[in-house]
């Protein structure tokens, strides 16, 4: 350090404040002495210093002051300390000596023991009936992982149970009409349904019932016998209830009659009246309709002799023996089960439908009373 | 807190919590009312209620749900505390009792917290302060200032009788 005439103001400043080591003072100091007329200027800057007034001083520090122990507590103080004591915030040896004090003191005592009796104690008669409410149980959420093989297996035997159910329904469906055409009469000769098996179709003159003969219009003759074969499966249907299904029988030699311009009746939904002489009236001859159902019935009384050979008489002198191929029979079958099944599953989703509706008040069909199923969702 | 915790918890501190909430309402149904409540809100934050922590967590819900539940109902019937029997059986004590109670009412509804939380179930002032989200100074003040009141509603009953 060298101290200069030019830089002394610095060294005069760090030297009032303090900031200077003793050897370094020391060299200020014989600056000064060696530069006499820089000592006024020192002596002004050392009296600018301010220096601490120590007749300021705070009162009553002992408001500031925290309770650290129990020799504090006094006449003046005391009461902070019963509180403290009655709120159970004391030490045990803070305690004492607040019993101590109250001890020697009466007044402090019987104030003490008057805010002893301010605490409250527990009513345990209280208490909070049927805890139950208040239980709970935690609701563990299982979540079953299904890989999509295990989906592809469940979809898998899913189809196998629908094709299945599928097949059975037409096959019992088949069985009944099949049954039905044979009739139930007892020593009634039932032959299974083989291909190529033919039966004649008999018509009779009265009732009049028409059958064209036609061998141009052998297949158009054939779907008109199966259309009454299905006319007359309703009708006796009521009246076959205790019949058993069975697998596709056919009676042999069952008399049938067709009417091969009846095709037209096919369109028409309307149920087919069952005796009613009626229903060929104004229809002239070229447009007669079957009385299969008679004819039926009595080939259900009278087995044995339609078992035989079964004659077909043309009601018009227009005779037509008809061959009703197993193929016919089994489109009989279809045109026949295919209406009840409609009808049984119609049914079935009605109520189904109903049934969902009801309970949750959400409309299943749609504007033209369509039931629309869809929608399975799976969580992976 | 698991499903055992918390079973266990109705199971320790229902009554305690009753207690205090239907020392405060005094209204029996009210109380029964915030103590499921709180029953409730604790079961559903369940996860992140510590175990330990749990009857501080039940004061604290109880507590804010009784506050919540005064403003909103500004209802309080004052219920007959005792029957006539247990006045007969033992008069003087249930006479001081009866006065101290009657000098509860007379308390407003956060000192009256302070001074049950104090005497009911011994929490320090730091513990009411974070029940009822005072700093532990204010606690110190107004359950002071409640106890002192207490006192000299005993001494002036004391000198009218």
């Amino acid at each position: 350090m060298n101290i200069t005439r030019h830089n002394y103001e610095e060294y005069f400043i760090l030297y009032i404040d303090n900031e200077l080591g003793s050897e370094e003072r020391h060299q200020v100091e014989s600056f000064v002495q060696a530069n006499a007329d820089l000592k006024e200027e020192l002596d002004w800057l050392l009296q600018s210093r301010l220096v601490a007034d120590d007749s300021l001083v705070f009162d009553n520090k002992e408001q500031l002051m925290k309770i650290s122990d129990a020799e504090s507590i006094k006449t003046t103080n005391y009461e902070e300390w019963l509180l403290l004591y009655t709120d159970n915030e004391l030490t045990a040896e803070q305690k004492t000596t607040v019993e101590k004090f109250a001890a020697g003191h009466p007044a402090i005592q019987e104030e003490l023991d008057l805010l002893q009796k301010t605490k409250f104690e527990p009513e345990q008669a209280l208490v909070f009936h049927n805890k139950e409410l208040l239980y709970r149980k935690e609701e563990k959420v299982r979540v079953i992982a299904i890989s999509w093989r295990k989906i592809a297996v469940a979809a898998a035997f899913l189809l196998a149970i629908a094709t299945t159910a599928f097949f059975m329904i037409n096959r019992n469906a088949g069985g009944v009409s099949a049954e039905i055409a044979a009739g139930n009469s007892p020593g009634e000769k039932i032959l299974p349904v083989k291909p190529g098996k033919s039966t004649n179709v008999t018509t009779d003159q009265n009732p009049p019932m028409a059958a064209k003969s036609s061998e141009t219009k052998m297949g158009r003759d054939e779907t008109i016998i199966n259309e009454l074969l299905a006319i007359r499966d309703k009708k006796t249907a009521g009246k076959e209830k205790n019949s058993r299904p069975s697998p596709l029988l056919i009676k042999e030699d069952a008399p049938v009659v067709a009417d091969n311009n009846s095709v037209k009746k096919k369109t028409n939904d309307l149920p087919e009246p069952k005796y009613n002489p009626n229903v060929n009236k104004g229809m002239g001859e070229d447009n007669p309709i079957a009385k299969a159902d008679i004819i039926i019935d009595e080939s259900l009384t009278n087995s044995k002799e339609n078992i035989q050979a079964p004659v077909v008489t043309p009601g018009n002198s227009q005779s037509l023996n008809h061959v009703v191929t197993v193929a016919s029979v089994e489109s009989i079958d279809d045109t026949d089960a295919a209406p009840g099944k409609k009808n049984k599953l119609r049914g079935f989703f009605r109520k189904v439908t109903r049934t969902f509706e009801k309970t949750t008040n959400i409309k299943a069909t749609d504007d033209e009373d369509r039931l629309l199923l869809g929608g399975l969702a799976i969580k992976l | 807190m698991t499903e055992r915790e918390y079973n266990e918890c109705v199971k320790t501190y229902a009554d305690n919590v009753y207690r205090f909430i239907v020392k405060n309402l005094r209204h029996e149904e009210d109380a029964r009312d915030v103590v499921q409540t709180a029953f409730e809100k604790m079961w559903r934050n369940r996860e992140e209620v510590d175990a330990q922590r749990s009857k501080s967590y039940l004061f604290t819900v109880a507590y804010h749900q009784m506050i919540d539940h005064i403003r909103k109902v500004k209802r309080i019937h004052l219920k007959e505390e005792f029957s006539e029997g247990s006045k007969i059986q033992d008069r003087p004590a249930n006479n001081l009792k009866k006065v101290l109670e009657e000098a509860l009412g007379r308390l407003g509804e956060t000192q009256r917290s302070l001074v049950l939380l104090k005497d009911y179930e011994g929490y320090s002032y730091e513990e009411i302060g974070q029940i009822t989200g005072l700093s532990e100074s204010q606690v110190k003040v107004y359950l002071h200032r409640a106890r002192v009141q207490l006192k000299d509603y005993l001494v002036k009953i004391e000198n009218v009788i």
